[in-house]
């Protein structure tokens, strides 16, 4: 039996880029209301006013936050979605 | 300004204010016309830092379904502010994305991107920057009237 101590986790960079997940990150910007901000995390990502706050405040105070990490479609699904409420978000693998 | 009753947001506001309001559609039917739009940019910003391939595969993917929205948003603002008519909540989403499209349009073409967060400092000395600010008062407020349910 395989210890915890002994799995050897795969490097990011020896992962196949098509078995990566997407990332969404979200860009923070001097204009966007950071209770807009909240408001469009709840409605795009379905997530509650306190997540949605701590996601803020890492955009606020970081410059940028992964929101989302998964299938690519998702991904763009939701980057698309930020758009369109007028919030910057890009996708990554 | 909004105040929600039921599953609905009516308008109120002065006469003053939804006629500067109704202005938002033009506003943003006017951007693009110059090439070298800084309010075209700020709604056009990139989808894939890492890849132009992928950017560019992304923007063709979603550019109509993002021109389409953002079009039915601005002439449900228009619609609601015309015929004095309570909104959906559906409704009432389009012009909050409306209001927030007109304060990056505004913003971008007053260099606020560029000024960062001292922008507000300029407030005074460019109308531009005041007519974002008053926005923002209204989408905060449009913001509440949505919680209150």
């Amino acid at each position: 039996m395989t210890s915890p101590d002994t799995i050897n986790y795969p490097r990011l960079e020896d992962v196949p880029a098509y078995d990566r997940a997407w990332t969404v990150i979200v860009w923070d910007d001097p204009v966007n209301l950071m209770d807009y901000v909240v408001f469009v995390f709840q409605t795009v990502l379905g997530i509650d006013v306190e997540k949605a706050t701590k996601l803020m405040l890492e955009v606020h105070n970081e410059g940028k936050s992964a929101v989302f990490s998964g299938v690519r479609e998702r991904a763009e699904s939701i980057a698309m979605r930020m758009h369109s409420h007028g919030l910057w978000a890009t996708v990554s693998r | 300004m909004f105040q929600r009753i039921d599953d609905e947001i009516v308008i109120g506001g002065t006469a003053q204010e939804e006629a500067f309001l109704r202005q938002i559609p033009w506003l943003l039917d006017s951007v693009g016309i110059d090439q070298e739009d800084p309010g075209y940019s700020v709604l056009h910003r990139p989808l894939c830092l890492d890849d132009p391939d992928v950017d560019g595969e992304l923007r063709a993917l979603v550019s109509p379904e993002l021109e389409a929205q953002r079009r039915t948003d601005r002439s449900v603002l228009d619609r609601c502010l015309r015929d004095r008519s309570a909104m959906t909540l559906e409704q009432a989403h389009g012009f909050l994305r409306s209001l927030n499209e007109a304060r990056l349009v505004l913003a971008a073409r007053a260099g606020a991107f560029e000024d960062g967060a001292a922008w507000e400092h300029r407030i005074d000395e460019d109308p531009a920057l005041a007519a974002v600010a008053w926005l923002g008062y209204v989408q905060t407020d449009l913001l509440r009237a949505l919680a209150d349910g």
